[in-house]
């Protein structure tokens, strides 16, 4: 086959182009060796910033102490919101300390795993994540984490809490919908956006939260469709 | 944000391999497959550079013994792409200033910014597969079998479908020439 025409579109990466690359790589190497060298956390989602506000949101949900006057609380299902406008105060944020479980004791822990999951979904680590909030009177109950990288390279996280929560978001784009034509789910995008102190829906990022078996369970990822797959898994 | 969350090092599979040297074969290849992708020369080196910083975030993570690195790289680099195409859709772009050619035994005057340009043109109204498949081939300079791995198809599937896709382009150069 002559087909060395179809070669001549190719041509070398621009000198300062793979230079400048290069840096950033190794930039980037340094910082990842330091990190780990000192043990210290690191957020290891690809959205970081909506990820700090769901946290936020999931940690400040600790009960109805928080809902203002102004605030809206809402029932989804058996799932309480409280819509807000005011951004969560920084003093009573808490610092929780996961410890990392291998998955396979996940059920056992009380923590289960959406199955038959397609072949796209691929847990992220061989192990989740146990946040203890034993001894620290701003959080309410444990909660656990567990990561599955998506079709498209992204991220989705389902956050198991051990009891029932509520959940503070800045939206009222919340939509209810339903898992398997039975069991009632909140849907919002967004999240608390530290920087500007409000909240963001152009994060992109959605969330999907719901109660099952007195559990608060909250799926994020990019993609709403996924969440929803995802969560009417655990639904036998 | 005083919140932080301290997250254990993950007891993964470490890897003694030479990311220099996977840099440096790779990038030209990378680059290559984005530039057949999308005809843009900075958008190739935008989705070149989001391909390497997202390899090198999850280097801790590659297993050699699951995959070789350009199957992983390139795994990663397409990724990219079907996020970008989701984004922004583009099929035909800007003009590129590619480099000068030289001339070829194929008959086409490669010195010609036209044709290249038409080259390009005519690429990009390939059905997305068969654009897919050039970019493997031509930009990533992947065999068949590789490129039979990515597209889940078979080798000879492979082969049988690129000598049909150049065969039209080298078709439709012609008769361009002609006129």
């Amino acid at each position: 086959m002559k087909d060395d025409f179809m070669y001549s579109l190719r041509q070398e990466p621009e000198q300062t182009f793979s230079a400048s690359l290069k840096k950033r790589l190794e930039e980037s190497d340094r910082q990842s060796a330091v990190m780990l060298a000192s043990g210290k956390a690191r957020l290891r989602f690809g959205f970081s910033l909506a990820m700090l506000g769901l946290i936020l949101a999931i940690l400040f949900s600790v009960s109805s102490v928080r809902a203002k006057l102004r605030d809206l609380v809402i029932k989804i299902g058996e799932q309480g919101v409280i819509v807000s406008q005011e951004y969560p105060k920084a003093d009573q944020t808490a610092l929780v300390k996961p410890i990392a479980v291998p998955i396979s004791q996940a059920a056992e822990n009380g923590v289960f795993l959406p199955a038959p999951l397609p072949k796209v979904f691929t847990l992220a680590d061989d192990h989740y994540l146990f946040y203890q909030a034993e001894g620290n009177e701003k959080v309410r109950g444990d909660w656990a984490e567990v990561t599955w990288i998506g079709p498209n390279d992204e991220k989705i996280t389902m956050t198991v809490m051990e009891k029932e929560v509520m959940v503070l978001i800045g939206s009222e784009s919340l939509k209810e919908i339903l898992l398997k034509g039975t069991h009632t789910a909140g849907l919002y995008k967004g999240g608390w956006n530290t920087d500007t102190q409000s909240w963001d829906e152009s994060i992109p990022v959605y969330s999907l939260v719901f109660v099952k078996e007195g559990q608060s369970i909250c799926f994020t990822g990019s993609n709403s469709e996924d969440l929803i797959l995802m969560a009417e898994l655990l639904f036998p | 944000m005083k919140e932080s969350k301290a997250i254990t090092i993950p007891n993964v599979h470490q890897e003694t391999l030479d990311w220099d040297e996977i840099y440096q074969s790779m990038l030209p290849r990378v680059f290559n497959y984005f530039l057949y992708r999308t005809g843009d020369l900075n958008i190739a080196q935008d989705l070149a550079g989001t391909t390497f910083e997202r390899a090198w975030s999850k280097k801790a993570r590659y297993r050699s013994d699951l995959a070789s690195a350009q199957t992983w790289m390139f795994g990663i680099a397409r990724n990219v792409f079907r996020e970008y195409l989701r984004e922004s859709r583009k099929r035909l772009s800007s003009l590129v200033p590619f480099e000068q050619g030289t001339q070829h035994s194929d008959g086409f005057d490669r010195d010609s910014e036209d044709t290249k340009i038409l080259l390009r043109r005519l690429i990009a109204m390939l059905p997305e597969k068969d654009q897919e498949l050039v970019a493997l081939k031509y930009g990533a300079g992947l065999n068949n079998r590789e490129i039979a791995g990515f597209l889940h198809l078979t080798e000879s599937n492979v082969g049988t479908r690129l000598f049909r896709t150049v065969e039209s382009l080298r078709k439709k150069m012609e008769e361009n020439h002609e006129r």
